[in-house]
């Protein structure tokens, strides 16, 4: 029998090392202040001159959400930071915000941070009459010949339950069974015999 | 012996494949489908039945570097840091797809067979050089081939096994080894009471498919530069034996041509390509008008963006990395020992030296758990791990197992589950695949 100790030793393994990821991915947690004032929804969002200008990730009724937006390597790191609104989050809870792109476009995400707007501040060319979550972060070329173009990037929001954000949790699942499986099947014996007698 | 190897390779790879097919679409890293979307016009294509389920999946860490190098119209790398990845590999994935090598699925499927077959003939290659190093009698010949079965049989279960499931260069490097290493074993006199020799008839097999093939798998991943240390050991012999001309004819002829090859590609073709407007590692010549620096591409390339070097790798939150290598840390250094020490073997002297010079090198320079993906390209561990296992035949012995055969034990156990969670994890693009 699998017990509960060893599988929850094994799930807390695993999020441990997803707390180093290198490579290609960068991510930060962030949970909204028990007294943040949220937008409600017969609030008006932002001024109609401002549609566009800042892009945003909403949640609503989804666990998470992911944009794809074009960030322009070619600026200097003062002109090259990426702003995205963070919009129907809930009090009190823990996300993740995850920003991936392809290691076909040698870049580095720096300085990746949520920032609040207070409400009627202008911020960006753009005012808004409710406090704003924004996610930062400036993206960098760091190749040598350095690459100018539009890299895809993708920034993901997710929702975290027991500490782990949910879009895992499929993976962990899977992971659990076949250790599981592992375990039951006697697998590491089954294999020690086949060794021992082929 | 070769249709039982051949049904367990198939099972083993079978059921890897299965596991990678019932991994969440969804990866860790999502960057796969932004790849996709620049590397394949179509959606369709993108989102098709297996391609979703099956062959997406397989383009996650290095694979990335790999698939763009074998659909980039020129063939050649677009920036500094991937010259890191092996253009020997890509270009035989490239030369096979020639007509189509913009197709980037017709190029992955390509390039996940040509790995399968390789890591396939590795393994029946070295299955005939454990049998050629172990016998050296008659009587012996139950004993190699017992321990050459076992052999190959462990090797199809290396702990590198979740990375060749998909389009890495390591099985081209581990075939090149194993055929390099039992060119130079049979083209080499073993001193039972005598002095070691390199009789003439065997200049060829030596001086040419040896060199060869270790200059090629040194090529295709740098850690093989190893190999090398075979010609400075059968050199320091053959000189100690007074055969100087044998000596500079075999492996100081050898030793050159390969490193010649090394220099080429690691000095000369990137100071062509970006000196000395590059700047940075340009400027460290030892000569002036001399393409030789004292920091090659590869170790500039592995520093400055991998952060590689001597003890960077010791901090704490490396921790978990260092813990993953453990099993294999631990194999190598004891199978060094147990062929140097408890059963110690002259022909297998360099093999020991290259094996220990890796784990040191690894250990202190190296992003430590990249052990477990490249130490396959030595036998000495599955030797060590087959050996005890021929040795404890009686199953019960193994029930209670002592010592050596206590580590061997954990170590098969540690493999059962590794290959598996590492095979998911790879496909979720997941760390620490």
């Amino acid at each position: 029998m699998v017990r509960p100790q060893n599988v929850h030793w094994f799930i807390a393994t695993i999020v441990f090392f997803i707390g180093f990821v290198h490579a290609n991915t960068e991510s930060i947690l962030y949970k909204v202040p028990h007294n943040f004032p949220l937008k409600k929804p017969r609030d008006s969002s932002t001024y109609a001159r401002d549609v566009n200008l800042i892009s945003s990730i909403s949640l609503s009724g989804e666990a998470m959400s992911q944009i794809t937006i074009e960030a322009n390597t070619t600026d200097l790191e003062l002109h090259n930071t990426t702003y995205i609104e963070l919009a129907d989050l809930q009090r009190d809870e823990t996300y993740q915000i995850k920003v991936c792109w392809s290691a076909i476009h040698p870049i580095s995400i720096n300085n990746l941070q949520t920032i609040t707007i207070p409400r009627f501040t202008e911020f960006q060319g753009t005012k808004s009459d409710y406090a704003r979550i924004l996610v930062t972060f400036q993206v960098l070329s760091d190749s040598y010949p350095s690459e100018h173009a539009m890299v895809p990037i993708q920034v993901s929001l997710i929702t975290t339950r027991l500490g782990i954000p949910v879009d895992i949790y499929p993976t962990l699942i899977v992971m659990v069974l076949l250790v599981a499986g592992l375990v039951v099947t006697r697998a590491p014996h089954v294999l020690n015999d086949l060794l021992l007698k082929f | 012996m070769l249709a039982g190897l051949t049904l367990y390779f198939v099972l083993f790879r079978s059921i890897q494949y299965l596991l990678v097919f019932l991994t969440p679409v969804r990866q860790f890293d999502t960057s796969t489908a932004l790849l996709l979307n620049e590397l394949c016009s179509s959606p369709t294509e993108i989102n098709s039945y297996w391609n979703k389920y099956f062959w997406n999946k397989l383009l996650a860490w290095d694979a990335v570097f790999f698939i763009k190098n074998m659909t980039s119209r020129n063939g050649r790398p677009q920036f500094e840091h991937e010259y890191a990845f092996s253009q020997l590999w890509s270009s035989l994935v490239r030369l096979v797809t020639k007509s189509n090598s913009e197709n980037i699925y017709y190029v992955l499927k390509v390039a996940v067979a040509m790995e399968n077959v390789l890591f396939y003939l590795s393994g029946i290659v070295l299955y005939f050089l454990t049998k050629k190093t172990f016998s050296h009698s008659k009587k012996q010949s139950q004993f190699s081939e017992s321990i050459a079965r076992k052999t190959s049989l462990l090797f199809f279960l290396t702990s590198a096994a979740g990375f060749l499931t998909s389009i890495y260069s390591e099985p081209l490097s581990f075939f090149l080894a194993f055929i390099g290493i039992l060119s130079r074993e049979s083209s080499i006199s073993i001193p039972v009471s005598g002095q070691f020799d390199c009789p003439w008839r065997y200049w060829f097999s030596y001086s040419f498919i040896s060199m060869i093939c270790f200059t090629l798998a040194s090529l295709n991943r740098s850690n093989c530069i190893l190999l090398g240390i075979y010609f400075v050991f059968d050199l320091i012999e053959l000189t100690k034996n007074r055969r100087l001309v044998k000596a500079i004819c075999f492996p100081l002829l050898s030793g050159l041509l390969m490193l010649s090859a090394l220099i080429y590609q690691q000095y000369y073709l990137p100071y062509r390509t970006f000196c000395p407007q590059r700047g940075e590692w340009c400027k460290s010549q030892l000569f002036p008008n001399l393409f030789i620096t004292t920091t090659s591409l590869y170790s500039y390339i592995q520093g400055h963006y991998w952060e590689v070097g001597f003890l960077k790798y010791w901090t704490l939150n490396n921790l978990p990395n260092f813990l993953l290598a453990v099993p294999n840390i631990i194999i190598l250094v004891y199978s060094s020992m147990y062929f140097s020490k408890i059963y110690p073997s002259y022909n297998l002297k360099p093999l020991v030296w290259i094996t220990r010079v890796l784990v040191v090198t690894v250990c202190i320079f190296a992003h430590v758990q990249i052990l477990n993906r490249i130490a396959s390209f030595i036998p000495l561990h599955l030797w060590y791990l087959a050996d005890r296992l021929v040795k404890t035949s009686d199953p019960k012995q193994m029930e209670n197992p002592k010592g050596d055969d206590k580590i061997v034990k954990f170590y098969i156990y540690w493999l059962a589950f590794w290959i598996p969670l590492q095979t998911v994890l790879f496909a979720a693009f997941l760390p620490p695949a």
